[in-house]
């Protein structure tokens, strides 16, 4: 399966100075985006996407997978400096990372979310360059109705992982699905559902849908935030004065190792929940805190400790490599974040599939290796401009909302040059205010949307097979109807075991302990 | 956030998952109602689908889900951003979506910078930015960057520096 000559050539790709200075421009605009409060990676990923048209691909992967990596670190950076994680993936950071800072040990704080970030974050990619290419060549056997049936599980998995509640997971999953029908018939060719518009017959563009849902719907709801009442960055902003001085204590090596029972912890939770599609970072972050803080009683987690930062830290950045191994293997998105690095592949001209480590071998190999190289440069340009972000972290927000917006109508317009990508973005962005206010997730909608064309493809090849019939074409080996009962058994223990909402007792037990301990120190 | 099942909640039924299910499966009939009524809806094709299915398919997954919120255990719940919409707040996001908009409009007979910076000046002075002056000042350097950066990575963009100008 190895093939040499395309590892020498992805290492031509990745190796030259364009790459190599993408990705640094993706590290450290990353880490920026992960410190600023209110932007999360999706944002900042999406914000990108209409830039990597205009790269070659080693170019477009780097400066995506290096922002990536930059904004799941870059929010512990105002989740230690002032409680207010720059993303909700850093939220479990801030019951220790915060404290830490209290207790005059920020700049401790600080390095070990670094460093536990980077191992995890490394060893996780590790996991995903083993097992990757063997779980594609098994997905290389399945036939159209296995296909189908995996596909079926993912969007329960999605449905019933991604948000607080089921039913609206699916609900956007479906969204997602039926706009992904509009355009034309992906077998045919013939057009459908475009409203009499001729300017649909293309379908709805991934880029403006994909800013609009992650970047203006936020911003929308931000900016009416911020028109209700809140000047609450203006509290915050100047806590942080005194921080990460160099009279502050650093990280010893010997205290680095001492946390690799919370860095392991991190690194298996985050890895596994990585892996599963709807999951994502946060859960791993607060799933990886709260095994570590049962597991080792004796470290007193949530009283201000490192172990707490580096088991919070480890978990959230394990997810980062192996969320790519369903869009690797099986060509299907785990997470928002990959559908986007799967959006910007297709942008290239590379659809995500198992078929892609035998047609674009080079291309699997160089991005293996940014993921690799993405933690080098996270790590130093981490180290060097800690305190630079911190400080980016209290940028007032009536500046930020207005020049994201400017940007995501530029950003939408430029990848085809059409003016009705603009209204699309625009539609999508006031359609993912909504759901954000009524707690949709629009993760499963991006992915539904990206894997709803070759759902149709699969399903139709199946029955056609078949000679139409749909029993035998959809139903024809063991795997498939194993899938089936996976896709049932996902939906109706999803509905009966409410994990989301043990998830989240969890994580306000959390929050509780927390706050209590912060009032008993400062009695 | 969401209430524990079976407790009300504070708000309007309006506001609640009930109301919102309802709402949606009403939009999604409708929707439906005119697709039926197409004619590409009954094409058929080569392999025996109709061109409507898939379009049909991801609408009956909607109307399912939908009602879903609608009858389930959690239908008397309102997640706690809903309990504090209001109309106002629509309006808002409305508004602002129609200013972004006007501002592209505005960018190919007025050239990027001026709407460019009006945009960024006004949201800035409507979302609370203080004093004045570093609202006026920062908008038209915020545009310049912007432009900059962009004209320098040679991407597309919807009109000229400024007016007449390429």
């Amino acid at each position: 399966m190895f093939q040499p000559d395309a590892f020498i050539e992805a290492l031509y790709l990745v190796l030259n100075w364009n790459t190599l200075m993408w990705l640094t421009i993706g590290v450290f605009v990353g880490v920026g985006l992960g410190a600023i409060p209110g932007l999360t990676t999706s944002t900042g990923v999406a914000l990108m996407l209409p830039l990597t048209f205009t790269l070659d691909i080693t170019g477009a992967l780097g400066l995506v997978i290096g922002l990536y990596k930059g904004a799941l670190f870059g929010g512990s950076i105002s989740a230690i400096s002032f409680a207010t994680p720059g993303a909700p993936d850093s939220a479990a950071t801030v019951f220790d990372g915060y404290r830490m800072t209290q207790k005059g040990q920020g700049r401790k704080a600080l390095l070990t979310s670094l460093y536990s970030s980077v191992t995890a974050d490394s060893l996780s990619d590790v996991l995903v360059i083993l097992i990757a290419p063997m779980m594609a060549l098994a997905a290389l056997q399945f036939g159209p109705a296995e296909r189908t049936w995996l596909m079926v599980v993912a969007i329960a998995l999605l449905g019933a992982l991604s948000g607080k509640h089921v039913a609206k997971g699916l609900f956007a999953a479906a969204i997602g699905l039926y706009i992904g029908t509009i355009g034309s018939d992906p077998m045919g060719g013939a057009s459908r559902n475009t409203f009499g518009l001729a300017w649909l017959r293309d379908g709805i563009s991934l880029v403006p849908l994909i800013i609009g849902l992650f970047a203006m719907s936020r911003m929308l709801e931000q900016a009416v935030e911020l028109l209700h009442e809140s000047r609450l960055g203006h509290k915050v902003e100047r806590r942080m004065n005194d921080l990460f001085s160099n009279k502050e204590d650093g990280l010893t090596f010997r205290e680095y190792l001492s946390n690799w029972r919370e860095m392991g912890i991190g690194l298996g939770v985050g890895s596994f929940v990585g892996m599963l599609p709807g999951l994502g970072a946060t859960v791993a972050s607060f799933l990886s805190y709260g095994i570590a803080k049962r597991v080792l009683p004796h470290k007193k987690i949530g009283t201000g400790v490192m172990g707490g930062v580096a088991a919070a830290e480890s978990g959230n950045n394990a997810t980062a490599g192996p969320t790519l191994v369903p869009l690797l293997a099986f060509g299907i998105p785990g997470s928002a974040t990959a559908a986007l690095i799967g959006g910007a592949l297709m942008l290239q001209g590379i659809t995500p599939s198992p078929r892609m480590f035998e047609l674009h071998a080079d291309v699997i190999y160089a991005l293996f290796t940014i993921l690799i190289l993405a933690n080098l440069f996270n790590l130093v340009i981490g180290r060097g401009f800690a305190f630079f972000y911190a400080k980016l972290g209290g940028l007032p927000k009536p500046v930020l909302v207005p020049t994201i917006m400017v940007l995501a109508v530029i950003g939408s317009f430029a990848t085809q040059g059409n003016p009705y990508d603009v209204g699309v973005m625009l539609f999508f962005g006031f359609i993912g205010f909504f759901m954000r206010r009524f707690g949709i997730p629009e993760a499963p909608l991006i992915i539904t949307f990206l894997i709803a064309p070759m759902l149709e493809e699969s399903m139709r090849r199946a029955v056609l097979i078949s000679g139409g019939d749909w029993l035998g074409g959809l139903f024809n080996s063991p795997l498939s109807l194993i899938l089936m009962g996976l896709a049932v058994l996902v939906l109706v223990l999803s509905y009966r075991m409410r994990f989301s909402e043990r998830l989240e007792a969890m994580a306000h037990e959390e929050e509780e302990e927390s706050r209590g301990a912060n009032s008993e120190s400062h009695r | 956030m969401q209430h524990k099942p079976g407790h009300r909640a504070p708000a309007g039924w309006w506001r609640t998952n009930q109301a919102v299910g309802l709402l949606i499966a009403i939009g999604v009939i409708l929707l439906f109602a005119y697709l039926w009524q197409q004619d590409w809806f009954h094409r058929e094709q080569r392999d025996g689908f109709i061109l409507g299915f898939f379009p049909g398919l991801g609408l009956a997954a909607m109307l399912i889900t939908a009602l879903a919120l609608a009858v389930d255990r959690w239908r008397h719940t309102a997640v706690e951003e809903m309990q504090s919409l209001g109309w106002r707040d629509l309006l808002w996001s409305v508004a602002l979506s129609a200013a972004a908009l006007a501002m592209y409009s505005l960018m190919e007979p007025l050239g990027m910078l001026l709407p460019m910076a009006a945009f960024l000046g006004l949201m800035m002075l409507l979302l609370g930015l203080r004093p004045w002056y570093l609202a006026l000042a920062l908008a038209p350097a915020i545009s310049l960057i912007i432009l900059t950066v962009f004209a320098l990575l040679g991407i597309r963009l919807p009109g000229a520096f400024l007016p007449l100008l390429i």
